[in-house]
């Protein structure tokens, strides 16, 4: 009886259980098979207009559309569902359907869409209202503002906490990015981790510095070859809470690329063309000739030399000494050229949707030659969800080709400044180049030092989703990427007078070849649950990466002919210089739990445990997490009451860890290397470095409190945030008794790295009407960077490089105390007072190179059919000024035009020295000490008139059926600035600075 | 009923549970996922010692290294050029030499850039030997009489290069491991002591090595290098017997002969040598070609007045090995025994590290110590005889080592601190050396280890006197 009664207790439970789970199950069966009916209607704003577009749901089933262009829809519904409609920039809007056949809704706009915004957070999206992390978003919008061929150069002055600096007005030239600051003492590896659709993307240059020297930097960036038009949205992740589940790899923040993907709804055809037409920013004020040559006689008589030498062609009187010509103005004064042309068909249904979209972008630069390089990118992407809506696929692909073209550009930009003013002409009158009788090196000798490089870039990206329950999905996220270079400079002999009679065996040309590719397979499980008034969004996932890469570089010396220059086989002597291949994998498991209590309590935690092939085998796995708090105050209903204004409040906070595991690849092993010593004809081995079995990623722990508000119906935004984070077990080489065989150890030190900062954000609604909206935000950061602690500083490679308890960026100078007005030479202080001024000791002066505050000011207004949109950029900041690498003063090189206020006689007080030609040992030294004291740094700040764009609606295509608008747009249009230099943001004057870019362009739509 | 029994969802927590537990053992199972292999251009230490080949390239980097940037080397960074100069052999002229004038005027700082590289390169190279022997050690494929005599290079170059350090810096740490974390913390040991670990290795390598298989080119060390090496050592250890032994062993059985000629002595192809270094490339000669030779004046540095004065009359040596260019009224004079500055179609000269002349003249001291006047005669008649210099007579032993000392002084000049090392062997330095350098000091016998060596590992404390 017993037993019995226990299976009519189990049956009886059973069917309790399955009582109350009917009413669920039939509801939602019961609707999704029979009582089905078709539901049409309209969707309009709030001007009556129609929006296309627009998601329309039946609540709590998996059935959809999407309204045509004329606003309508139709929906398959039961009689008692709710429709529930949104659409990006309105509020959400539920209709219950209380059983009519037609339903005319309504949308409002949002003012700010706060709630609407969803951040990608990489492996789960938040929306801005909830979220616990510090994540800034770009969208396209303000990219597309921009007439630009990198996108990083779009973040600038939009996003707080992000430092990007641009390192030359050149076509494919780099950015510098630094998201909260440096972590790592070493000056690489301070690079974000770069993901594009869920693809690690690595931004390791597969350059040679040797063949790309025409460029600033580590060679030529794989990120130039993005195009900053198929993207959808650039999302920042900066703290703890944001970056922890990206656990070694994450401690120098995060950069989210996300592609445009097809919208459903009609097939949207579009193209946009734009032409511009670019200059450099600005050029230095320098001597004309009279003056030019007065200070060189006055530099001749200084040093005692007379009569003037024979080879001093300047002033000797071989040159003419009436011609006069702008060297900067012939040598990197033209105008450079862009076109534009970018085209695009997307479209689907709800179940559907796909997008493909090509782009050209072509440029010319300032130098004088014919130099374009161009770049051509192709996007397509397509998704299908099945019509029970479980099962979703998504396929992305990006395919990009650059090709860039440049000659030898820093050493134009370089003679463009220093050529004496009354030198030569540059052609003969046959149109060849003139050497005028070897008394110059023409200039444009630089045009035959050509650099070309061609980069191909694909990724592949693929999403596939599973719905296993209602509220559990598998996802994975596949990807695969590949970076191709082939980079080659030529240096022909013809670029030496040929007076000389240098030959093609002189001749010779640097090849660099280079691929990588990187695949990536990411598991997720996904479960969603609810428990009363508390929902737990929840994630795990896996990841494996691999990654390797391989360069070939060579130098091929010596041809028969320079005709055959580009042949490696023609060349008489090949050597390697540099044979790499490398591979990394990577592996880890990563989770995430998100407690939201009514949306008033959040709670987030991340964390991620890594393995990578970087580590030593003692330090192969290591574990990361995070924690983040956020409060929705004005949720609270005393707020409320209260703060009425107070549309939303929230004060969040987040702690956590990450790592840097940019510390390069088999760093740990002891390997043997091929030297460069031969013995008997053939080459040696030697033992590379010590074994370190603990080798392992640099620690960053993070922390981060901010308040958000929004006030008058979020019309006015604020947020600010104050940051810290601290780096430790930094990467160095940790000095080691020559006993052991090396004079140093690559591996963990307990130096720390403090970066703390707060960044403020004001975004305001200023005017809002039916014809005029004016809206401005502005962004403020104010970063410190200080280095805590390192031990044994004085031992180690770095003990005259950093100081304890200043920036990193920091540089040890000799203090300037001006010119002595009796002897005319440069004083500097002796700080040890031995009589001389010597490095080490005498360089007291520590000048910090880091910005103090930077930001940007963006303002937006639309009247009618005009939009505007004016961006400044600003940054308050020291720099190295035209003195780090100017001329000697006096020598056979043009100078600034401030250089006039010079020492000439006994009792002059002026700022600049005596002018010497060189030949006077005294004012030499003064030189070379000039330039390692206090006067090459100098204010760099500025404020930068970044983006200017006004646009135009000729036709609205929601009414015609064609749209077209007509836009202009300037980018680095003025810029106010004490800078003394050519350019205060890339602060050299070696390259070309900054480009000012004027574009006129048309947006058509179909 | 039965259909029943499967409810239509399961509780998520338990697929949740299952999923979890595979991925669990996903990762467990693939921790070898995240080891990669090495790639072209760098290879492990144990793939290096599973062929001859590989092994062969750490050696020679080893030879390269000696030849280029170690003591032995003929260029100014090596013994041969700076003691020269710290000894009485060589003289400075340029005076914008500043950082050989420190060596020039005995006046070396202890943080000279040389002293740093004497020291550095020394055990950078101990430590290359190091990972040989341990390599080796293991069972790696390499046959055995190949492997023994790979393994007898590594011990001979690990006692070759304590020899230099000891007698440069005096007591030193004898490292025998790559342990870098045991090195770190080394303490100096007494000179008898790293002499003792000398011996030992050098034993050691003199058995590894086989004595049938001989380098007839001379360019990597083998059984008679030991020998060589061992009787010099025993000599500087005054362990007469045993010098004498070795000495005489490698002149009976060592199948090398004197050239009767001076100018063949110092060319690649010279009957006498022991071991020399090879060229890097076909053609090239030695750096001490380049470093001492002098084409137009004036000279970097040249011979010294002393030793120019200690030659006997007649002495071939002198016109021979000696080179001279006039500036003028000045006459400079410059070791000459290299005679190519720069490269020739094939290689002439390499620099050689052991000669059997030294030998001839190790076995004349030990027999004089010995108290074998007549014995001693024998091998050191035939080293005058060569130079052109009459056949000494029996003479009475203080006579006769004053006599050997000064044929060593002339026969040996300039070839890796010979001089400067006898003298300190012989306790003269002081009493020579002090006559003739102003800033002679007693304490000068030793070089000063590296300042920076002190630092970093404060049991090398404490630095030699006089520092």
């Amino acid at each position: 009886m017993k037993k019995l009664s226990f299976y009519v207790n189990r049956k009886t439970l059973f069917l309790l259980f399955h009582l109350l789970l009917a009413p669920l199950l039939t509801s939602s069966m019961v609707a999704g098979l029979s009582i089905q009916s078709k539901v049409t209607g309209k969707v309009t704003d709030s001007d009556g207009l129609p929006i296309a577009g627009v998601n329309i749901v039946v609540e709590s089933k998996n059935v959809g559309s999407i309204s045509d262009m004329d606003g309508s829809f139709s929906i398959q519904a039961g009689p008692n569902d709710v429709l529930v409609f949104s659409m990006v920039g309105f509020k959400h809007l539920s209709v219950p359907i209380f059983g009519r056949d037609e339903i005319i809704v309504q949308m409002q706009e949002d003012v700010t869409a706060l709630g609407e915004v969803v951040l990608n957070a990489g492996y789960y999206t938040v929306s801005e209202k909830e979220r616990t992390g510090s994540i800034v978003k770009v969208k396209s919008m303000d990219l597309e503002k921009q007439p630009i061929s990198n996108p990083i150069a779009g973040l600038q002055g939009r996003a707080t906490g992000v430092q990007i600096q641009q390192t030359s007005g050149l076509p494919g030239a780099n950015f510098n990015i630094q998201i909260r600051g440096q972590n790592s003492i070493r000056s690489v590896g301070n690079d974000p981790l770069y993901i594009i659709d869920g693809v690690p993307f690595s931004s390791v240059s597969l350059g040679e510095q040797q063949a790309s020297i025409a460029l600033p930097g580590t060679g030529i960036s794989p990120l130039n070859n993005l195009d900053p038009n198929t993207i959808e949205s650039i999302e920042i992740l900066k703290d703890a809470d944001a970056t922890a589940i990206y656990g070694s790899r994450g401690a120098n923040g995060v950069v989210l690329i996300t592609t445009k993907k097809g919208k459903g709804g009609p097939t949207q055809i579009s193209f946009n063309v734009f032409t511009g037409l670019g200059s450099v920013t600005n050029t230095l004020d320098m001597l004309n000739t009279a003056e030019y040559l007065e200070l060189r006689n006055e530099a001749y008589a200084n040093d005692g030399v007379d009569p003037i030498p024979d080879n001093a062609y300047d002033v000797n009187g071989t040159w003419n000494p009436n011609r006069y010509t702008n060297w900067q103005k012939e040598l990197f004064g033209k105008t450079a050229f862009m076109t534009n042309l970018q085209g695009s068909i997307s479209g689907g249904d709800q179940h559907t949707q796909f997008l493909v979209s090509g782009n050209y972008h072509g440029q010319t630069d300032v130098l004088p030659g014919d130099y374009t390089s161009s770049k051509v990118s192709g996007l397509a992407n397509i998704s299908h969800r099945t019509l029970d809506d479980r099962f979703s696929v998504q396929l992305s692909t990006n395919y990009s080709s650059a090709v860039n073209n440049l000659p030898n550009a820093n050493s134009m930009v370089t003679q463009g400044i220093v050529l004496p003013p009354n030198a030569p002409e540059l052609y003969q009158e046959d149109g060849s180049l003139n050497w005028e009788n070897s008394t110059w090196d023409n200039p444009l000798r630089h045009l035959k030092d050509s650099y070309n490089s061609r980069t191909t870039t694909f990724i592949g990206n693929m999403r596939l989703a599973y719905t296993l329950m209602p509220e559990l999905q598998f996802m994975a996220n596949l990807g695969y990427t590949e970076n191709h270079i082939k980079e080659i400079r030529l240096v022909p002999s013809t670029r030496i007078d040929p007076a000389f009679g240098i030959g093609s065996e002189n001749s010779y040309a640097v090849h660099n070849t280079g691929e990588r590719n990187s695949w990536i397979i990411e598991p997720q499980l996904v479960w969603n649950h609810g428990f009363g008034k508390l929902s737990l969004q929840s994630l795990v996932g896996l990841s494996f990466q691999e990654q390797s890469s391989e360069q070939l570089s060579l130098q091929a010396f010596g041809f028969s002919s320079n005709s055959l220059i580009e042949s490696k086989a023609a060349a008489n002597d090949l050597s390697v210089f540099g044979d790499i291949n490398q591979k990394y994998r990577y592996q880890a498991i990563f989770g995430r739990l998100n407690f939201n209590y009514q949306g008033k309590y959040i709670v987030n935690l991340t964390g991620r445990r890594d393995g990578s092939s970087r580590f030593g085998p003692n330090k192969r796995f290591s574990n990361f997490g995070a924690a983040g708090l956020a409060w929705v105050f004005s949720e609270e209903p005393f707020m409320q009451k209260t703060f009425p204004f107070l549309s939303f409040a929230k004060i969040k906070g987040s702690y956590g860890t990450s790592g840097n595991d940019q510390i390069g690849d088999y760093q740990y092993l002891d390997t043997y290397s091929f030297s460069n010593l031969q013995y008997q004809n053939s080459l040696g081995l030697y033992p590379t470095r010590l074994f370190n079995p603990d080798f392992s990623w640099e620690l960053n722990k993070k922390m981060e409190v901010s308040l958000e508000l929004g006030l008058f119906k979020d019309r006015i935004r604020f947020i600010g945030n104050y940051y810290r984070s601290r780096s430790s077990n930094q990467l160095v080489g940790i000095p080691l008794p020559a006993t052991t065989g090396f004079g140093s150890i690559i591996g963990n030190l307990e130096a720390t790295v403090e970066n703390t900062g707060i960044e403020l954000e004001l975004a305001t609604v200023n005017i809002q009407n039916k014809n005029f909206r004016w809206s401005s935000s502005f962004n403020l950061t104010i970063p410190k960077n200080k280095l805590v602690s390192f031990p044994d500083l004085e031992g180690s490679t770095y003990a005259n490089q950093l100081v304890i308890g200043e920036p990193l960026n920091s540089i040890k100078l000799y203090q300037l105390n001006g010119v002595d007005p009796e002897t005319g030479l440069y004083e500097f202080e002796d700080f040890n007072g031995d009589g001389e001024i010597t490095s080490v000791d005498d360089k007291q002066v520590i000048k910090h190179m880091n910005p103090e505050f930077f930001g940007g000011l963006n303002n937006s207004l639309s009247l009618g059919k005009f939009n505007l949109d004016v961006l400044f950029q600003f940054s308050k900041q020291m720099g190295f000024n035209y003195w780090r690498n100017g001329s000697i003063p006096g020598s056979n090189r043009n100078l600034p035009q401030r250089l006039l206020q010079r020492w000439q006689t006994e009792g002059d007080m002026a700022p600049v020295q005596r002018m010497t030609v060189g030949r006077s040992l005294d004012p030499l030294i003064g030189y070379f000490n000039h330039q390692q004291s206090d006067a090459v740094v100098s204010d760099a700040s500025y404020l930068r008139l970044k983006t200017l764009s006004i646009s135009y609606t000729l036709m609205d295509k929601i009414k015609g059926g064609i749209g077209c608008e007509i836009y202009a747009r300037g980018q680095n249009l003025w810029t106010w600035t004490d800078y003394f230099g050519l350019d205060p943001e890339t602060q050299s004057t070696q390259t070309v600075p900054s480009l000012r870019i004027l574009s006129l362009g048309t947006i058509i739509k179909f | 009923m039965k259909k029943y029994k499967q409810p239509i969802y399961r509780n998520p927590l338990i697929g949740i549970y299952k999923v979890l537990s595979v991925i669990l053992m996903i990762t467990v199972s693939c921790e070898s996922f995240v080891e990669v292999d090495l790639p072209q251009d760098q290879i492990t230490g144990e793939a290096v010692f599973e062929e001859s080949g590989t092994v062969q390239a750490s050696l020679q980097h080893i030879y390269a290294e000696l030849r280029d940037n170690a003591f032995t080397s003929g260029k100014s960074l090596g013994v041969s050029y700076l003691m020269g100069h710290y000894a009485d052999e060589l003289h400075l002229v340029n005076p914008n030499l500043n950082n050989i004038l420190y060596y020039e005027e005995n006046n070396v700082l202890p943080t000279d850039d040389f002293v740093l590289g004497f020291w550095s390169k020394g055990y950078n190279l101990i430590y290359a030997t190091n990972s040989i022997i341990e390599g080796l050690t293991v069972d790696s494929g390499i046959p055995e009489v190949e492997r023994n005599n790979y393994l007898g290079e590594a011990y001979f170059l690990r006692a070759y290069l304590h020899f230099y350090l000891v007698n440069l810096f005096g007591p030193v740490p004898y490292i025998t491991s790559t342990d870098y974390t045991e090195n770190q913390a080394v303490s100096r040991q007494s000179e008898v002591l790293v002499y003792e670990h000398i011996v030992e290795d050098l034993i050691m390598a003199k058995d590894l090595f086989s004595a049938t298989e001989i380098n007839d080119d001379n360019f990597r060390p083998d059984h008679w290098t030991a020998v060589a090496l061992l009787a010099r050592v025993y000599l500087y250890q005054e362990n007469w017997e045993s010098a004498n032994k070795q000495a005489i062993d490698l002149i009976s059985q060592g199948g090398f002969e004197l050239r009767t000629t001076l100018d063949q002595v110092f060319l690649k192809d010279s009957g006498e040598t022991i071991w020399q270094l090879g060229p890097g490339l076909e053609g090239r000669n030695t750096h001490e070609g380049f470093s001492f030779i002098v084409n137009s004046p004036p000279p970097n540095c040249v011979l010294s007045e002393n030793l120019l004065d200690s030659f006997e009359t007649g002495d071939r040596r002198r016109s021979q090995w000696v080179g001279t260019v006039i500036d003028g009224e000045t006459q400079w004079h410059f070791p000459y025994k290299y005679k190519q500055v720069s490269g020739t179609e094939t290689t002439q000269e390499c620099s050689i590290l052991f000669r059997l002349s030294e030998q001839y003249l190790i076995a004349a001291e030990s027999f004089a110590q010995l108290g074998n006047t007549t014995a001693s005669l024998d091998y050191l008649n035939p080293i005058r005889d060569r130079a052109g210099l009459s056949f000494l007579s029996p003479m009475p032993k203080e006579e006769l080592l004053d006599a050997i000392s000064q044929e060593r002084r002339v026969e040996l000049f300039t070839e890796q601190a010979h001089r400067f090392f006898d003298l300190k062997r012989t306790n003269m330095a002081n009493t020579i050396l002090s006559r003739i350098k102003l800033n002679w000091d007693p304490t000068d016998i030793l070089l000063p280890v590296p300042d920076s060596e002190l630092s970093i590992n404060p049991n090398l404390n404490p630095q030699n006197e006089g520092y």
